[in-house]
Order: C-alpha cells, then structure tokens, then sequence
C-alpha cells in the first residue's frame, strides 16, 4: 500500500512546491521579457498531472486524445481569450473606493 | 433498429403482460433501497424528483416577475426584491435545471438501455453526481432564501465582488459543488458510450440521442473546470479581497466575463444538444421513415459541441472588449448556424412525405423544430456586430435565449418525458392530455415570448422593476402567456400522476419503434436485458413509404403500429 502511495505523495509534494515558486515569483517584477518564465513551474504541474496521475505513459489513445483535447481547448481560452486584452483600448480612470 | 436477441420477441411480450415482478420498479421498496441505489434507471427517477422540484420553483420566480411587470411601476415586488426574484430565476433554471435536465434524466435511463448494456460504466460514481446535485442544489437554495442575491445569475465582478447585497460565495460554492456533478456525469456517458456498446453496435449504429450525450458531455468534461476556477478565483476576492476582477485591487472585470462565458456559452449547447438529439429520435418514429442524413446530424451534433468553445466573446460586445476581438467573435458565432440548420434541413427532410402521427411526443417535437428555428435566427442578430450594440441588454436577447431555452429545450425534455413514459413506468399517459398540454404549451410560449422581441426592439432594458407606460400592452400580452404557460407545464404533472395509479399497461413498444431500449419489457427489468442483444442493421430501419402504403393497401390500416 505504502509502496504505491510513496510516489504519488511525492508528486503531490513536488506540486505543491511548483506551486510555491509559481506563487512567490508572482511577486517578482520580471517584465516582460523574462515574465513568461513563470509558465516554466505550470508547465511542469501539467507534466507532472499528466505523467504520474493521470498515467499518461501507460493509457489508452483514448485518454491520451481527451488529455490532448483538454491542452487543445486550454491555448483556445488562452488564444481567443488573449486577442482582448493584447488589442483593447484602455481609457484611464480615477481609481474609485469601494463602501 | 433491427438485432438479433435470445429472448424471443414473443416471450418478451409475454413477459410484459404478466405483471412482471423483477422490474426495477418493483425489485425493493425500502426507501434505502431508493437511496442507496446504483441502478441508472432509478437514479435517473431521483434526478427527475430534483429538477421537477427545481423547475417549478424556478417557474414560480419567473410569474412573480411577470405578474409584477403587468404595470409600469411594478405591481407586487419592491425593486429589490425584483432583482433578488430574476437572479434566483436564473441560478436554479440554468444550473439546477438545463444544464443537468435531459442527460441526467432521460440520458440516465435510456443510454444503458440504447446501446444494450447493463447500467453506466460507473453506477457508484453515478449515484455520487446525483448526491452532488443535491447538495450543491440545498447550499445554493439555502443562500437564495436566506438573503438572496442580486447579480443576476451570471454573477459578473465587481458587482458580485465589491457590492452585491446577498450570498455570493455560498451560491458559488452550491453552484461550485454541483459542476462536479455535471463532470461525473460527463464522464460516465462518455466511458460508457466507448467501452458498453453491444456487439454489432458500431458508432454509425448509435441512435443520434447518443452522439447528442456524447457531445455534451465532452462539454461537460472539458468547460464545467473552468467554471470551478472561475467561482473559486471569484470567491477568493469576494473573502480575501485577492485582486483578480476588482479594478479597484488591480484587477480586470472583463477577465471575469471572459472565463465565465467560456463556460456559460459552451454550457448553452450542452443545453439545447441533448434538446436536439431526443428531437432526432421523435420525428423518425412518428414519421415512419429512416432519419433524412444520419451521418450530417451526428457530425453536426460533433461540430455544435467543438464550435461553441469559440464564440463566447459574442457576449461581450458592449462590454469594452476591443472591436478586433469582437469582430473575430462575430465571426466565429455565425458559423455555429450552420450545424444547426444542417440538423432543421434534416427534420424536415425525414418529414417529407412521412406518414405523420401527431401523438403528444411529435407535437413537442415539431413544436421544437418552429420554436429552435425562430431562437436561432433571431441569435444571428445578436452575432451581428452592429445590431447587437442596440439590442443588448434588452428583451430582445431574453426572447432570443427563451426561444432556445424553454421553447426548445423544455419542449423537448417533455417531448422525450412523454416518448419514454411508457418505457419508464410500464403505463400509457392519456394521449388527448398530451396533445392539449403540447399545444397549450406551444401557444402560451409564444405569447409570453414574441412580445418580448418587440419589446427589446423598442429599447425596453431587462433586468427592471418598471418600464415606460407606453410598454405595458405588450408587457401585458406577455405576462398573459406566462399564465397560459404556467398551466401548461402544471398538467402534465396531474396527468402523469393519474397515469401512474391507473394508465393502461404499457407493452414492450408502444410507438413501433425501432432501438434497443423498445426490446424489452416496460418497465424494464433490473438487468435491462434477459441476454446481451447483438445489432445488425443501422438505426431508424423503418420500411420506405412505398412499403408502408403497399401494406396500408392490403391490410386497409391507416395506423402502422396501430
């Protein structure tokens, strides 16, 4: 039992550190030539899920197809959802305060 | 279909009409036995008590806004109250009505059953969704009466974040809860469907109600975790005052719109999907003739399913989204018109020159067909860039998504309600009910509705406790067809009762049709079936007109299945 639990609890500790650096280097002001780095840490996550929780390695093509699908429709929300933001025209305002 | 079973078709009828003991029905009475069940078929009857229960109270919300919108200063609610009556309206009939109503219901009986299995590929996993459902459902009921909430259903920050009166974190976490209902339920059908079909039962031998649950629940699997982040990120703010949303914190609103529509557009499809599949499954009955384009109608219900992940920006057009992003969004919406009247064009092609019967089921069903159609265009006004500016907001696009919604969707849950009741109880509903509530319903839902396009048109905004006196004629039209709606959807409630204490006897297949699920006894038995049927012909095998006419001729029958 120990056994088959050890490396999954090993992952799910190594998530958590992935998360703690993803995290802490929100804090960092990287700009935005090196702030795309903080992708590094969430796509080791992904890996990580992918690999040894998912058991990606060893599945079926199915499972593989839907796990392809959930990235495909990721860079979707992403690509689709980015193109606002990259081309909106900002008007400043004062900032307001809340009751 | 046309499949070879052990069982002849005689003893199948046989076993029907001596009052079978060993159906599901009747196997155990203990209400343990109800709630500790993994049958999907009884499962499926615990899904029915919930959203009955949730769509009549969702129902009562929408005629106290009607009766209040009968003057122009609002007759019975204060404005608050109003906002509190819509926002609750919204939360319980989209998530704890459409979202789950056809696949968690009709889809949990018949899909085992459709492709001749035993139960789901999950049965405790689909007990569990249903224990989720409910307790999602009770914390946001809970939170709802308690104070309610008034953001509308759609919970946009920093309305929802920085200013809301109400329950907003507990009606995320209900709604939160009860997503990962919908992905357990996703996720059942789509193993199944994969791993439980019959032998000979190949995809293009599936009945298109299958491809429908297929589809939607890809859509269930893939959109309903972006919602749980969504929430999650939402509540965060809310408690802990994150900047996500909040401009004020550094955040930016639109983002919550953006993930939230990802969500709640795709969520529109796993709507009406299930809607359109029970519609391919009526006509070919009713009309005795092979479905009209098999294949287009189960790759459209595919490409429906891949589209709607690229349309949500058609939302937010007025929101301050940049005119790029909106006009690639305009674009991208227009082209789920396509499938969609891909799928019409095949209705009507499987009508022509079919031998209609207007049982109950086809009323619904055709009722459908005018009622998506007319939702549908009128949704590529909204896709339209320039005429969406004006009508956004207003009552134009509540017609547009009730026409798609309740008079598509609801009329084909009741389409598939009365198609499968026999299947489902082992009794006959009296059909000239039928007729005269599908009619009424038709009728009262056109007259609560249309109003309302004429109204958004005029500029009318939703979302008001009052209005300008000159919009009270209409208003009043309107609120007149919720009355006659209300009552409509109330009868089948007397009628299926009556048909449980004393409807006739079903037999194995009352409407002559063809699949598997019409093979066995009504209700069926705990194991669906005496022995693993084997398929060996396609779906909708109805003989060619010139058959049927030919045997008319020699019998002097003018009703097939009699």
């Amino acid at each position: 039992m120990m056994q088959t639990l050890r490396p999954l609890l090993l992952v799910w500790l190594a998530l958590l550190a992935l998360l703690g650096v993803e995290l802490g280097g929100a804090f960092l002001r990287l700009g935005h030539l090196f702030g795309g780095l903080l992708l590094l840490p969430a796509g080791a996550m992904v890996a990580l899920v992918g690999l040894f929780f998912m058991r990606l390695r060893h599945a079926s093509g199915l499972s593989r197809g839907f796990a392809l699908a959930a990235m495909f429709w990721l860079v979707v929300l992403l690509g689709l959802g980015s193109m606002d933001p990259m081309t909106r025209t900002l008007h400043p305002v004062a900032m307001t305060t809340y009751p | 279909m046309s499949h070879a079973l052990d069982a002849t078709a005689g003893e199948i009828e046989a076993a029907t009409v001596r009052d079978n003991r060993d159906n599901y029905l009747t196997d155990e009475w203990t209400v343990w036995s109800w709630l500790a069940t993994t049958d999907h078929k009884r499962i499926a009857l615990l899904y029915f008590a919930s959203i009955t229960f949730f769509f009549f109270l969702g129902g009562a919300a929408a005629a106290l806004m009607r009766f209040n919108l009968l003057t122009p200063t609002g007759a019975i609610v204060s404005p608050e109250t109003y906002n509190r009556l819509f926002t609750l309206h919204g939360v319980v009939m989209v998530w704890f009505f459409l979202v789950p109503a056809v696949p968690v219901t009709i889809g949990n009986f018949v899909t085992p059953l459709m492709i001749g299995a035993r139960d789901l590929a999950f049965p405790k996993v689909n007990l569990l969704s249903w224990y989720l459902f409910i307790t999602g459902g009770a914390i946001t009921l809970w939170a709802l009466f308690m104070g309610g909430l008034d953001t509308g259903w759609t919970l946009y920050t920093p309305l929802s974040s920085a200013y809301a009166k109400g329950y907003v974190v507990p009606v995320a976490v209900g709604i939160f809860i009860s997503g990962f209902s919908s992905i357990a339920t996703g996720l059942n059908f789509i193993v199944t469907i994969h791993r439980l079909r019959a032998p000979g039962m190949t995809w293009y031998r599936m009945p298109v109600f299958l491809w429908s649950l297929y589809s939607t629940s890809v859509i269930y699997v893939l959109a309903t975790p972006v919602l749980a982040m969504t929430l999650l990120l939402l509540a965060f703010e809310t408690v802990f005052r994150v900047g996500v949303f909040d401009p004020a914190l550094g955040g930016d609103p639109i983002l919550f719109q953006h993930l939230f529509w990802f969500y709640s557009h795709p969520a529109v499809y796993i709507m009406i999907l299930p809607g359109l599949g029970v519609v391919s499954e009526i006509i070919p009955v009713f009309a005795r003739k092979r479905l009209f384009g098999y294949k287009f109608v189960v790759w459209c219900s595919v490409m429906i399913a891949v589209i709607s992940f690229f349309v949500w920006g058609h939302h937010m057009f007025v929101a301050g989204t940049s005119i790029y992003s909106a006009i690639v969004f305009s674009l991208l919406s227009f082209m789920v018109a396509v499938p969609s009247a891909i799928k019409v064009f095949n209705w009507i092609g499987t009508l022509h020159k079919g031998f209609i019967h207007f049982d109950a089921p086809m009323i619904y069903a055709l009722g459908f067909v005018g009622l998506f159609t007319m939702g549908g265009l009128t949704g590529l006004f909204l896709a339209t860039l320039a005429a969406d500016v004006p009508l956004h907001d207003t009552y134009f696009v509540v017609a547009h998504f009730h026409y798609i919604m309740v008079g598509g969707m609801v009329s084909a849950f009741f389409g598939g309600l009365h198609y499968w009741w026999p299947k489902i109880t082992g009794r006959m509903y009296p059909e000239m009910w039928g007729r005269v509530a599908a009619a009424m319903i038709f009728f009262g839902f056109n007259l609560t509705f249309f109003p309302q396009f004429i109204l958004g048109y005029l500029g009318m905004p939703r979302r008001y406790h009052s209005y300008p006196p000159e919009f009270q004629v209409l208003n009043v039209l309107s609120s007149a067809g919720s009355t006659i709606l209300a009552v409509a959807y109330l009868m089948p409630l007397f009628y299926f009762a009556w048909s449980l204490l004393a409807g006739a006897r079903a037999p194995a297949n009352p409407w002559g049709a063809t699949g598997l699920e019409w093979q066995t006894p009504s209700p069926p038995p705990v194991q669906n079936f005496t022995s693993t049927p084997v398929v060996t012909e396609d779906p909708y095998s109805y003989p060619s007109p010139e058959a049927i006419q030919m045997e008319q001729a020699e019998t002097g029958e003018a009703r097939p299945n009699g």
